[in-house]
């Protein structure tokens, strides 16, 4: 059986199935709905059908490569795409997983901002440390370490950018990671993952406590999960214990800080997606600071160290959330200049440039953003 | 036929991967037979055993689960039985089989790597034992 016959054959199962479900579903009380429902799904498959197609005939494509090893490196340094990537000493960790697409968020809808573009002079460049340079949290790398709570760094991270931001200054404020990780129950499963749009709602209902890095003691709840070092001359402090827990959503501040936990709270006015357009976004960035993105990882994102990056090798790892600070050009590649918090030691210093205009790896497709409540 | 069951194994895979789509940060599951999913696994096994007060080696019986999540770095998640084996530890020995009488004990680990610090490591080593 050919790809294309069983395309067919796969699509007349589709119809079939939707043909009983809305034959079953008739009675309902809403059977316009329902039907819309299952068109909706049943595009949303066909989509998943032909992406994994394409993704599959781009594998084939590819040299087999042991993902992380010192061959991925050469491979990818030797291929002349726009980025550089950073040897490592290991031959143990990849993983070659065959899951493709589909990673990244759906988590709850917020309401669309269009902004009105036409009138705004947009730059090539684009870098908001240079632009509000008397907003500190916008030069800061933080380190999520063994959870999964990216989803809560790229909110925290940006909404602190914000509240200065839109404060001319005068508000300067880690938000703390940890108070959106522990005590957001709707933004999906803490260190196990979570939902951008999720996490900047609960900044407008619930508000946030200000926390710094982990042992900063700055602020009210600073990060409690270890950047740990597993070297023994390491500058970091050794790993002990478990790893992976969600810690627990304490409703005081660490001891020794004045203010009280509802006095702490710093609350957004409202919590909106931006639409995926590149003029949007950028239009976003220049009026109103950073935003929150999320796109699929591959392996050789944990590779890379300078230029733009762009996905030359290595399997899908999953999704994963960033703050998006900036844009500009380099040599002629459009990017996108954004923040991980994998510490100062990935990257570019903990910062990375990602290909702009194509919604490369979804880096478009799923931005949010809010704005601060006076 | 065969041929279509080829196709359609994986895209089946696809589908479930879309259906369960969602979390930024969540894990997926991965597959045991990748090298680098294995690897992970020795090197996790190794390290249970080092940390264990037994005087024989235990080796894994039946991996039940596998996942993989993007923390700072990667991460790999196994639910694995594991069993006593007839070698003792340090000797010398190659060809370890599980003890016949032995009663096999489920264990969690995770192993989190960070290929750019040159770093893996064992976070998590709990068995129900």
């Amino acid at each position: 059986m050919t790809v294309e016959g069983s395309l067919i054959w796969f699509q007349g199962i589709v119809a079939v199935k939707l043909k009983y479900t809305v034959i079953t579903e008739c009675a309902d009380l809403r059977p316009v709905i329902t039907y819309h429902y299952t068109m909706y799904r049943y595009r949303m498959w066909r989509f998943a059908f032909l992406c994994f197609l394409s993704a599959l005939s781009v594998c084939w494509a590819r040299p087999r490569l042991s993902p992380l090893s010192h061959e991925m490196v050469n491979y990818i340094n030797k291929v002349n795409t726009t980025w550089k990537a950073g040897h490592n000493f290991h031959n143990v960790d990849y993983s070659y997983v065959k899951r493709l697409c589909g990673t990244l968020l759906k988590g709850p809808k917020l309401p669309v901002m269009v902004q009105y573009a036409g009138d705004m002079k947009l730059p090539k460049n684009f870098d908001p440390r240079e632009h509000w340079p008397n907003c500190p949290t916008l030069k800061e790398i933080r380190d999520q370490g063994s959870c999964g709570s990216c989803w809560a760094f790229g909110a925290a991270e940006a909404i602190s950018d914000r509240l200065c931001i839109h404060s001319n200054g005068k508000i300067s404020v880690e938000i703390s990671s940890e108070d959106l990780l522990t005590c957001c129950s709707d933004c999906g499963m803490g260190c196990n993952g979570g939902y951008p749009s999720a996490a900047w709602e609960y900044w407008t209902t619930e508000g946030l406590v200000s926390g710094g890095l982990y042992d900063s003691h700055v602020g009210c709840r600073p990060y409690s999960i270890p950047p740990c070092e597993h070297h023994v001359n390491g500058t970091r402090p050794p790993c002990t214990g478990e790893g992976g827990d969600t810690p627990k959503c304490l409703t005081q501040c660490e001891e020794g800080y004045s203010p009280s936990y509802k006095q702490d709270k710093h609350y957004g006015k409202r919590s909106y997606s931006v639409p995926s357009e590149q003029q949007q976004i950028m239009s976003e960035l220049y009026k109103n600071g950073p935003v929150e993105g999320a796109f699929t990882v591959y392996e050789d994102f944990l590779l890379y160290k300078t230029g733009v990056y762009q996905h030359v090798t290595g399997s899908a790892l999953g999704g994963h959330a960033i703050k998006i600070l900036g844009w500009g050009e380099e040599n002629g590649t459009p990017y996108w200049l954004a923040a991980n918090s994998w510490n100062t030691d990935w990257g570019d210093n903990g910062f990375f440039k990602i290909l702009r205009g194509e919604d490369h790896c979804g880096i478009e497709s799923e931005i949010v953003a809010g704005i601060p409540r006076n | 036929m065969a041929a279509c069951w080829k196709i359609m194994v994986p895209l089946l895979a696809a589908f479930l991967a879309v259906a369960s789509a969602g979390l930024a940060g969540g894990p997926m599951d991965a597959d045991i037979n990748e090298k680098g999913v294995k690897d992970a696994l020795q090197f996790a096994v190794v390290q249970h055993n080092k940390a264990s007060n037994d005087l024989f080696v235990s080796q894994v019986h039946k991996v039940m689960k596998v996942q993989k999540q993007v923390v700072a770095g990667l991460k790999y998640i196994f639910t694995v039985q594991m069993a006593r084996t007839s070698c003792r530890k340090g000797g010398a020995e190659k060809l370890c089989s599980v003890q016949e009488d032995a009663v096999p004990y489920e264990c969690t680990f995770e192993v989190w790597s960070r290929p750019w610090l040159s770093d893996i490591q064992v976070v998590r080593n709990t068995c129900n034992k």
